[in-house]
């Protein structure tokens, strides 16, 4: 268990959480969503069993600082402060995987199930954490993982959901077996959903899904203070409908293997060291024979295939310092194809991601110092290398129609740098400031992008090579007290982007797609400002009764004072949860304000304030060695009629949807 | 191969470098053993005074357009190839009616790589029902003995047409002939837009025209959409006009075309080459 532990907090690339384990250990007996005492630099939500089925992005939701942006009931797109896309960086085991979909039907966290997270780490700006060079944000789903015994056992459980807004169920199983030098998890799930209806009961068409997931990790101790791990993930959804966007999906599908070595060796220097090696790859197949009033038939296969290996290592502490460096290599190489089937004609045919490679290696230092009692001080540094190339001159000669010189790929530097200060006021409170120097080199899309189309602001997009990387100056300060039964915390930030990357409009090209606006292509603007804040409280009113809220704001603008596409408006929630002889129950409301600074140039239109009631009520049922779990969660109980200010194409969020989840331990 | 790149990339990249991974040019292999397999032959024929094998090649059988007309003169006392023969083109339309005429050519030169003449000949019908096409070779060797073959050949129509023909709108004698050049094999991407623009003068006269202004704008009639960045051609000489055309997907394209004078009149506004690749 110990070492678990210990894998489990070298895995989330942070010693500063370490001594909060016994948090987290306390967390996970609760079974509850929480998040980890010290919120300066990564969030890692532990994804109990009472999360089980329901959805990633809903999780999200619930991390601080996290929004998704919605094109149906399935594969949102998560959003961490206004950064989306790739922007912000989603790693799986902190291995890089790559969608493959160019409209961001797959987002990485599609391809996990709550069924078979352990945790959710979120950081925001650059640099946070050694894990990812996450300009606006990083977020590392932690797979489940295998554990020793001393004793051999094997345990298992399954467990199935109902859903009566999507008439839907999910399944889950799994088993769990532990011996002194072995450990096998096994984790099946499935789940199959019918489209929704918004409030009122009006049916939303396409937005229907069915989905299997499997994994398995398999660890061997190789000595008392090695362990070697190999993980495999299989996940396929089919028949996803899209009711935001003209197309649905036949089928996503992701295979993912990764082999991890563990050193705990304790050293002169080294504490312990890891290294992992990994391969993942996707094929994304976009479907609209579904549709009614088709203008033309057409495929759209994606392609995304990643490797990488990267190996890290943490100090022993010296002089009240503390160092971890990163090592690592990426290579993501995608593809996508667009065939269109007229009547009479011959096919015609495209590549929308024209054979595109990108390879990265990169070095990552941090260094944590205790000054002294009061202070501590985070310093971190990240250089990465991308090479970006078209890798056939099949593929080359898509881009050179627009003039550019794509022969030769692109060799970028790209550099990071944070400071994290935090000052310990006293035993309950503490005070932090972060200043953050970011870059991003435009990514696959950006670059390379052959008429990529937006349903959102309805324009066709083209990647431009000649792109300056964005580079953010970010401010943060923070505060968060812990007193008795009280618990609160405010973080404020401000980030000034130069060279933010947007589309803009190219009257000179013609619209592929039928019915577009018209051709966007991938510029830079001199600058783009994001702000905002995200406070949260928890009080314990008595063993039983606990109360907790959330507030979160963003604000977002061009250099012109044009708002930003895309920007949240103020959401907050509160909770109120009570908990007694193996009985809980919790009811939420949570409100969003209405969004009024809004771009129509990118599709945004102003978005009326919404509020939604949900509750849930549960039992922790003993009997012999079986443990149950029987849960009732009733979601907009009120059945409101509303949008969310970032789903695209104006299509409604869900109704009332009532739940029932049974979940047994053997 | 793809092994040795799996592995040498990562751990290139491990010590910090990120290298470009050049494709590796493969070797173009030995020469085919004849360096015209991949040409049709069109025609063979016996040069009796001079005592020659002549052989006809084209990159595809002969049809209505612009065709790359290659010529090999065989020596058969000695059975070497000659190199660089004088070789002329005189290509006739004997028709059903009892008429005759010509069509554009572009008279052969030597290419030494092939060993064989290499011309053009712009043929302007096809010979189904209408006639019977002979490709006419005079013959020249180094002594002046000069001798014609009359090779008759067949000439399709390409279901998408590569050649047309008007009466200009500012001559109601000038009859145009427009032959597409290039491009031969369409690619997504730039291609060479390539017009060779003759007027039939007499029968047996095709002089190129020159120094015409020419505009393109290709479409997507289907979807509705065109490509940026195309070029209009411009006269090379000869008749020969060349430009950019851009096609952004592959399919069926069609390439509008405004053809002026000189002097900008427009003699017709609303040609085309359908393009399906």
């Amino acid at each position: 268990m110990k070492l678990k532990l210990l894998g489990l907090a070298f895995l989330q690339a942070n010693l500063i959480f370490s001594q909060n384990m016994s948090t987290k250990d306390t967390v996970s007996m609760r079974g509850q969503l929480e998040q980890i005492e010290l919120k300066s630099l990564l969030d890692t939500t532990r994804v109990g069993e009472r999360n089980i089925f329901i959805p990633i992005e809903r999780l999200l939701q619930r991390t601080e600082g996290a929004n998704i942006i919605s094109r149906g009931n399935f594969a949102q797109d998560p959003m961490l402060r206004s950064y989306r896309n790739s922007q912000i960086n989603v790693t799986l085991n902190g291995m890089r995987m790559f969608g493959a979909c160019t409209d961001r039907m797959d987002p990485v966290t599609s391809y996990a199930e709550t069924s078979n997270l352990e945790s959710i780490s979120v950081s925001h700006g650059g640099n946070a954490d050694l894990d990812a060079n996450a300009f606006g944000g990083g977020l590392n789903l932690n797979l489940k993982r295998a554990s020793f015994s001393g004793t051999p056992k094997t345990k298992g459980s399954v467990g199935t959901s109902y859903a009566s807004n999507t008439s839907g169920y999910n399944l889950f199983g799994q088993v769990n077996h532990q011996s002194k030098r072995w450990g096998l998890f096994v984790q099946a799930s499935t789940k199959k959903h019918e489209n929704y209806h918004a409030g009122g009961g009006e049916e939303i068409e396409f937005s229907q899904f069915e989905k299997i997931n499997t994994s398995a990790n398999l660890a061997y101790q190789l000595s008392k203070k090695e362990v070697l791990r190999i993980n495999f993930l299989y996940d396929r959804a089919q028949d996803v409908g899209y009711p935001s966007l003209p197309m649905d999906v036949g089928i996503a599908e992701a295979t993912v293997a990764g082999i991890n070595y563990q050193n705990f060796q304790n050293g002169k220097y080294v504490s312990k060291w890891e290294a992992m090696a990994y391969y993942n790859s996707i094929y994304h197949e976009m479907d609209d024979t579904q549709r009614p009033n088709l203008p033309i038939h057409m495929d759209m296969p994606g392609w995304s295939t990643t490797f990488g290996a990267w190996v890290k290592a943490e100090s022993q502490d010296f002089n009240r310092h503390k160092i971890e460096g990163k090592l690592e290599y990426y290579q993501n190489a995608r593809r996508a194809e667009m065939t269109m089937y007229p009547d009479n004609e011959m096919p015609m045919f495209m590549l929308t991601w024209p054979d595109a490679l990108r390879q990265s290696g990169a070095l990552a230092l941090m260094d944590s110092w205790q000054l002294n009692s009061k202070f501590s001080l985070t310093s971190s540094a990240r250089i990465d290398f991308f090479y970006s190339q078209i890798t056939t001159e099949f593929g080359k000669q898509h881009l050179e129609i627009f003039g550019y010189n794509v022969d030769d790929g692109i060799l970028e530097p790209v550099f990071s740098w944070k400071e994290n200060l935090t000052y310990k006021l006293n035993a309950s409170s503490r005070l932090f400031a972060n200043f953050a120097y970011a870059e991003r080199s435009a990514d696959i899309s950006e670059l390379y992008g052959f008429f990529l189309y937006n349903a959102h602001d309805g324009y066709d997009y083209i990647g431009n090579p000649e792109l300056e990387k964005e580079q953010a100056i970010q401010l943060e300060v923070g505060f968060s007290q812990n007193v008795q039964n009280l618990s609160w915390s405010f973080r404020g930030y401000y980030h000034y982007v130069d060279h933010y990357i947007i589309g803009r409009t190219d009257s000179a090209i013609d619209a592929m797609t039928i019915g577009a606006n018209g051709v966007r292509v991938y510029t830079n603007l001199p600058y783009a400002i994001l702000m905002g804040f995200e406070a949260s409280a928890d009080y314990q009113l008595s063993q039983q009764w606990s109360l907790s809220a959330t507030a979160l704001y963003a604000y977002g603008e061009e250099n012109t004072g044009e708002p930003l596409p895309l920007i949240a408006p103020l959401r907050t929630r509160v909770k109120v949860s009570w908990q007694n002889k193996g009985w809980y129950a919790n009811s939420g409301w949570q409100w969003s304000n209405a969004q009024s600074r809004v771009n129509a140039n990118f599709g945004d239109i102003p978005t009326p304030a919404y509020s939604l009631l949900s509750a849930t009520v549960g039992k922790n049922w003993e009997i012999k060695q079986v443990q149950l779990r029987t849960e009732l969660q009733g979601f907009n109980l009120l059945d409101h009629y509303y949008r969310d200010h970032l789903s695209w194409a104006q299509v409604p969020q869900m109704g009332r949807n009532i739940t029932f989840k049974v979940i047994c331990n053997l | 191969m793809k092994l040795f790149k799996t592995l040498l990339i990562p751990t290139m990249a491990l010590a910090l470098f990120v290298t470009s991974c050049k494709k590796e040019e493969t070797n173009p292999g030995t020469p085919p053993d004849n360096p015209l397999s991949e040409y049709v032959l069109i025609a063979e024929s016996q040069a009796t005074t001079l005592d020659y094998s002549v052989r006809v090649y084209a990159p595809e059988a002969l049809f209505v357009g612009y065709n790359h007309i290659l010529v090999q003169v065989e020596d058969n006392n000695s059975g070497a190839i000659i190199d660089n023969p004088s070789v002329m083109f005189m290509p006739l339309m004997e028709m059903n009616s009892g008429m005759n005429h010509g069509c554009p050519s572009e008279q052969p030169m030597y290419n030494s790589s092939l060993q064989v003449m290499e011309g053009t000949v712009t043929f302007v019908m096809p010979s189904l029902g209408q006639g019977e096409w002979f490709l006419g070779l005079k013959i020249t060797d180094d002594a002046g003995t000069s001798e014609e073959l009359k090779l008759s050949v067949e000439i399709i129509q390409k279901d998408e047409p590569k050649l047309f023909s008007f009466i200009s709108a500012t001559d109601p004698d000038q009859r145009v002939f427009v032959a597409l050049v290039e491009p031969r094999q369409p690619i997504i991407g730039i291609n060479n837009y390539e017009l060779a623009i003759y007027e039939r003068e007499t029968m047996m006269s095709w002089p190129a025209l020159e120094m015409l202004n020419v505009e393109i704008d290709p479409e997507m009639p289907t979807m509705g959409h065109g490509s940026p960045n195309n070029e209009n051609p411009i006269d090379m000489g000869n008749g020969h006009y060349l430009g950019k055309v851009n096609f952004t997907m592959s399919g069926y394209w069609k390439v509008n075309m405004k053809i002026k004078s000189s002097t900008g009149d427009m003699m017709k506004d609303d040609a085309f080459f359908d393009i399906t690749f």
